[in-house]
This record gives C-alpha cells, sequence and structure tokens, in this order.
C-alpha cells in the first residue's frame, strides 16, 4: 500500500518535471542562487546552505540571548516576580503584572527590522538575477515557448525565493522567541495567539522589504534607457543598503519611541516601516491602542501597494529587458567617471609621488572591483559605523 | 517546395540607419543556403530576424508561405538555431543544459536521455557530460549549442557560424552533417566566413555587403560572373576587398616602423 503510494508520487513528480513550464520554473529557481556572472565575480557567491544558514544565524542567536530577559528562572532570580498559578507573575505582595505583550515589543521590533533588512538585502544582492538577462534572452528565446509562461515561470520562483528566505530567516526565531516570551504563562491560547502574530507580522514585513527592493529595481529598469539604468543601478544599490542599515539602527530608538506616543494617532507617518509591523501585532494581539490601529493600517495598506508597484513595474520592466532584449541590450561596464574625478582630486590634493597614485589606484579598484563587492563594502561600512 | 522566404526585410537599430537593406530570398527544403558578407554587413541581424528574435523594421518572414508572427510556437518548434556566440549557463553542465533545451522543447524524456547521451558521445564530448560549463572550452561550448539545434530533428536549420571554435575533426563532422542533412531534405541557412566550406556544402549562395545583396546564385555562378577560379577569389573581387597580399605587407611594415 505504501510502496505504490510512493510510487505513484514518484511517477506523478516526475511528469510534472517533464512539463516544460516546471522545467522552466526550476530553472528560474537555479538561475537566482547561482551567479550568472561568470567566474570572475563568482567568488562573492556562496552556496545556498551557506547563505541559508548565515540568514537564519542572527534571528537564532538574539532569540537565544533574550533568554536572560525572559526566563521564567531569571525573573524568578532577580527576585522582582513570583510565579502565579493563574498565569500571571506577581509581585511579592503587590500585583504587579509581568505582561508578555507589552514587554516584548522591543524585541518583537527588532525581528521585524530583521526581517525586513535581511529580505531586503537579499534582494539588493541578487539584483542582477531578479530581472531576465541577456543570457537568458540567447538560451530561451529562439525555443517554442510563450514569454508570458517564462514571465511566469520567473515570476513563481522569484515568490518561491522571497518565501523561502523568509521562512529561513525567521524560522528559529519564531519558535524560540514566543517560547522564551510566554515561559511565564501557563495558558497555551496565550502562547498561541503571541506565535501566531509573531509569525504575520516578521512574513509580512519580509514581504514588504523584498517587493519594495523589487519595486525600486523594476520601476528604475521601466523609466530610464538602458544604459542609464546600468550606470545608475549601483548608485540605486548603494542608496538603498544604506537605507537598510540606517533601518537597522532604528531597533534602537523607535520602540521606546512608539511606547510613549502609545496615545496617539494617525502617527504611522512619523514611524519607519518596521514600526507599522509592530503596530500590526500589537493589534492583532487584541491592544486596542489608536497608534496601533493607524500603524497596522499602514502595514496592510504598504504591502498591498508594494505588491501592486513590484508586480506591474516588473511586468513593464521584463518587457524591456527580455522581450526587447535583441535590440536594447548592450553589455556596458557600470560607472567609472566619478571614481576617476575622485582619483584626479586625490591626486592633487594627497597623492605626490606615481608609486603612491598607482598603488592607491590599483588597491581600491582591487576592493571596488564589482558591484557585488562594492555593496559588501559598504553593507560592512554601515555596520562597522552603527557598532561604534 | 519553398519553405522559408525573406520578403524585402530591413532592420534599423538606430533611426534611418539601415542594419539590413530590402533583403529579400527564399529557402526551399534540401536547399542549403550559403550567407556570406564582411563583417558587419548585417548577416547576424538576417539571422535573428529569420528566427523571429527581432521583428523586422519592414518586411517580412515567410514559413511555408505564412508569416512566422502568426504562429511563432509552431514555427518554433520546426527550427533549430545556432546563435553567433554560444552564451551558455556556466552553472549547468554539458548535460543539464541539453535536458533544459530538450524538455523545454516538449520532447519525451525517455528518448531525450538517450538522444542526449548518443550526441555527446558523437561529437566527443561524453567524457565532460558532467562537468559544469563554466569549464568547457569554446569549442566545446560550440558543440553543445550544436547539439541543442539538433536534439528535436528540425526541418528549419539556421546556422550562424557553427563552425566558429571547432576542432578540425569537430568541423569535418559538421561540415558533413550540413550536406547530409540538406540532402534528406531540411532547409538549412549557413552564415560563415570559411568560404571553401561555404563551397562544398552550399547549393546557392547570398553575398551581403553594406547592408544589401551583393550577389545570390549558385556557386559555381558567382565564380563565373566574377572570373575567378575560387570562391574566395570571387567574393574578394565582388565585396572589393582590395589586395590582401598588400594589405598584409603594409600592417607589418606599420609594426616595424618606429
Ligand atoms: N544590438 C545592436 N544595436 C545596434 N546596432 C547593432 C546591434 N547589433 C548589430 N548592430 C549593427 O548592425 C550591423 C550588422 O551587424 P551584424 O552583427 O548583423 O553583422 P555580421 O554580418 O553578423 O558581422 P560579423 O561577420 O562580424 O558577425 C553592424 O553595423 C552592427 O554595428
Ligand atoms: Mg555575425
Amino acid at each position: 500500500m505504501i510502496s505504490a503510494l510512493k510510487k505513484s508520487v514518484c511517477s506523478s513528480l516526475e511528469a510534472l518535471s517533464e512539463k516544460p513550464f516546471y522545467r522552466l520554473l526550476r530553472h528560474c529557481v537555479d538561475r537566482m542562487f547561482y551567479d550568472g556572472a561568470g567566474s570572475r565575480t563568482g567568488e562573492v557567491d556562496a552556496s545556498i546552505g551557506i547563505i541559508l544558514a548565515i540568514l537564519a544565524a542572527p534571528g537564532a542567536f538574539v532569540s537565544l540571548a533574550l533568554f536572560s530577559k525572559y526566563g521564567a528562572f531569571f525573573l524568578w532570580f532577580r527576585a522582582y516576580y513570583v510565579k502565579d498559578p493563574v498565569g500571571s507573575l506577581l509581585r511579592s505582595g503587590a500585583t504587579l503584572h509581568f505582561d508578555p505583550y507589552t514587554a516584548s515589543l522591543p524585541d518583537e521590533y527588532f525581528f521585524i527590522v530583521l526581517s525586513m533588512v535581511v529580505a531586503a538585502a537579499v534582494a539588493l544582492w541578487k539584483w542582477d538575477r531578479l530581472l531576465p538577462d541577456r543570457r537568458d534572452y540567447a538560451n530561451l528565446a529562439h525555443l517554442p515557448l510563450r514569454s508570458r509562461d517564462i514571465f511566469f515561470a520567473n515570476l513563481t520562483a522569484l515568490l518561491l525565493l522571497a518565501a523561502l528566505l523568509s521562512a529561513d530567516i525567521n524560522a528559529v526565531s519564531s519558535l524560540l522567541f514566543p517560547l522564551l516570551a510566554c515561559g511565564s504563562r501557563e495558558v497555551f491560547s496565550y502562547t498561541a495567539l503571541f506565535f501566531a502574530t509573531h509569525i504575520v507580522s516578521v512574513v509580512l514585513a519580509a514581504a514588504f522589504g523584498f517587493l519594495g527592493v523589487l519595486s525600486v529595481l523594476a520601476v528604475l529598469m521601466s523609466a530610464l534607457p538602458y544604459r542609464a539604468f546600468r550606470k545608475a543601478s549601483i548608485y540605486a544599490r548603494s542608496a538603498v543598503l544604506i537605507f537598510l542599515v540606517a533601518l537597522l539602527t532604528t531597533s534602537f530608538s523607535e520602540p521606546a519611541k512608539i511606547e510613549r506616543l502609545e496615545r496617539g494617532a494617525s502617527a504611522w507617518s512619523r514611524f519607519p516601516p518596521p514600526a507599522w509591523f509592530a503596530g500590526l501585532c500589537q493589534s492583532l494581539r487584541g491592544i486596542r491602542e489608536p497608534l496601533f490601529c493607524s500603524l497596522s493600517a499602514a502595514a496592510i495598506f504598504g504591502t498591498i501597494c508594494a505588491f501592486l508597484v513590484a508586480l506591474s513595474a516588473y511586468a513593464l520592466s521584463y518587457r524591456r529587458s527580455f522581450v526587447r532584449s535583441a535590440e536594447t541590450m548592450i553589455v556596458l561596464p557600470a560607472g567609472g567617471a566619478i571614481a576617476s574625478h575622485a582619483f584626479r582630486l586625490a591626486d592633487l590634493l594627497l597623492l605626490r609621488g606615481s608609486l603612491e597614485r598607482a598603488g592607491y589606484r590599483f588597491v581600491l579598484k582591487t576592493l571596488f572591483r564589482s558591484e557585488a563587492h562594492s555593496l559588501a563594502w559598504i553593507g560592512f561600512t554601515g555596520i562597522g559605523v552603527i557598532l561604534w | 517546395m519553398v519553405a522559408l522566404e525573406a520578403r524585402e526585410l530591413t532592420k534599423c537599430y538606430l533611426p534611418s540607419v539601415p542594419a539590413v537593406r530590402d533583403l529579400s530570398f527564399c529557402l526551399a527544403e534540401g536547399q542549403v543556403l550559403g550567407f556570406v558578407g564582411p563583417n558587419g554587413s548585417g548577416k547576424s541581424t538576417t539571422m535573428k530576424m529569420l528566427t523571429g528574435l527581432l521583428q523586422p523594421t519592414h518586411g517580412q518572414v515567410l514559413w511555408c508561405g505564412a508569416a512566422i508572427q502568426r504562429d511563432l510556437l509552431q514555427y518554433r518548434k520546426r527550427l533549430g538555431y545556432v546563435p553567433e556566440e554560444p552564451d551558455l549557463y556556466p552553472f549547468l553542465t554539458g548535460w543539464e543544459y541539453l535536458e533544459l533545451v530538450g524538455t523545454l522543447r516538449g520532447l519525451p524524456r525517455k528518448s531525450l536521455t538517450a538522444k542526449i547521451d548518443a550526441l555527446l558521445a558523437l561529437f566527443s564530448l561524453a567524457p565532460h557530460r558532467h562537468s559544469a560549463v563554466a569549464s568547457y572550452s569554446r569549442g566545446m561550448r560550440q558543440r553543445i549549442v550544436l547539439i541543442a539545434s539538433l536534439l528535436h530533428d528540425p526541418s528549419l536549420l539556421i546556422l550562424d557560424e557553427p563552425l566558429s571554435g571547432l576542432d578540425v575533426t569537430s568541423a569535418m563532422i559538421v561540415k558533413d552533417l550540413i550536406k547530409t542533412l540538406g540532402e534528406r531534405g531540411k532547409a538549412i541557412l549557413y552564415c560563415s566566413h570559411v568560404l571553401e566550406v561555404v563551397e562544398k556544402v552550399c547549393s546557392h549562395i547570398i553575398v551581403l555587403r553594406k547592408r544589401r545583396t551583393l550577389a545570390y546564385g549558385h556557386p559555381s555562378e558567382l565564380m563565373k560572373s566574377a572570373g575567378q577560379s575560387s570562391l574566395e577569389h570571387a567574393f574578394a573581387h565582388l565585396v572589393e576587398g582590395g589586395d590582401a597580399a598588400q594589405a598584409a605587407r603594409d600592417i607589418a611594415a606599420v609594426m616595424s616602423s618606429v
């Protein structure tokens, strides 16, 4: 019985993989994960397993670090609270509730920022792979495939990638964080609600981040001529990256601001996007503050907008990049003009000897030899600045 | 029977600068039509218009009497195309690439696998079939593209410099293959700079120059009309290539000048 079932599942999977659309879909997924630029820039591209492990790590470590804040043993050890059999914690004598929903807001905010920033950073990293390129055109366009099918296969692959990433980034923290935060409560439904609302908000935040970057890419690609787009690409990516690093820094200041403004309404515009999702999370948990209602409306509206803009601009830019590829795609090295002006200025002001000039040029050109290398530099510098 | 017809094909990449102008010809089943011309004369542009990859600015491409745009999918099912540059996915192995192309063409899995294995062996790629394309030489990539164009037994083959990068043995195989396929009734468009091969395999030749058709006919007719004994000389005469030996001497002189 089981072996027959296994056989039928295997044969139907095999039949599915023979279908051109599913083969195309598999190919589109593959090309998103593997570097298409060839061996020269391939060194920056790690394998899928390593990428997934790296992306999952921050959530896991931060959840573990929260043990000291929420662990019942630590609460008891600090002699602040004693365990209450009904499920709430009472300070000896006075009735002081330790409410995980309110107490966890800063951590919830951090997980939301993390989820959003990582999803957006991956979209930024895979920027060149999100749209079909010259190579796809050369290999697929002359085959008997509808361009509609190629478009949907690529789009499905994109959404699968986004789903896989948000699952990966949030996998460990979604399990550990609710268990830790609600460890002091013995009512299962309380933890379940915490768990569900946490997952909804971090997944929506990741979707928002990913779709937001995709929208920027697709709008630029549809609005600019191809050459201008290639040149503007690195600047746009750097700007988005700096914005993402700035978002990371908000996890220190924003939660306190949200707590202070708890009574204000229609204040969503004063908060960065992660705060919208933190508000959504609190609203879903039944905390009926006007601020949270306003923030959650902004979160839902923002996600829908990001989805619509990304989808329509993606369809437009897809047409530009693929259907008219043979006429418009001329491979150009990006940028160069600004760098050469900067070097000339440095020659005038700082670098006197020819060896010095050549040395600086060589070192800087090597460090910033591709868009991926430049972005890695900008990202790490930003993180360094935050830590400092 | 006429399989493919080009009617007054014109392509302008930039407004009012034609890359190909008013090109017309017919290709019958069993015919091998050679496309020759200097660099930039518009051969590859023509090939791309014939495959439907480029939309002509004016003119039409007809397959069995109907415009290819009317049923591009059916047309592409019958078409095998070898592009000028084999720009393959570096992360796929040769075998995987062919499997991808075959599956996307809707070929049944069993016969596809057998065909890929047999063709890889015949093109001496069997030992490398599971290596990534990134590690292939130019000629190996060219062989993969050639196999990909043959997998579905097409009725029309459009070959844009199929011998480039191939070693002597593979080039000989491909040369004989083109001849054999022509004899078997396939319509073949063969674009090349190797005139000895064009002379041997093509039943008709089109010479392009400055985006226009300069001559069209059987190789022997072209040689006769140009009053030359070989196609190479006839070509040089037709495109006004000048004295090649003199040009070579001039280059050497410039190189050694101080
Ligand atoms: N994508 C493009 N954009 C603009 N112009 C182009 C493009 N592709 C080709 N051209 C121009 O069209 C003309 C014909 O080019 P094409 O590639 O068809 O020549 P060709 O005969 O195949 O040359 P070769 O023998 O070098 O392969 C050339 O002048 C070329 O500069
Ligand atoms: Mg060419």
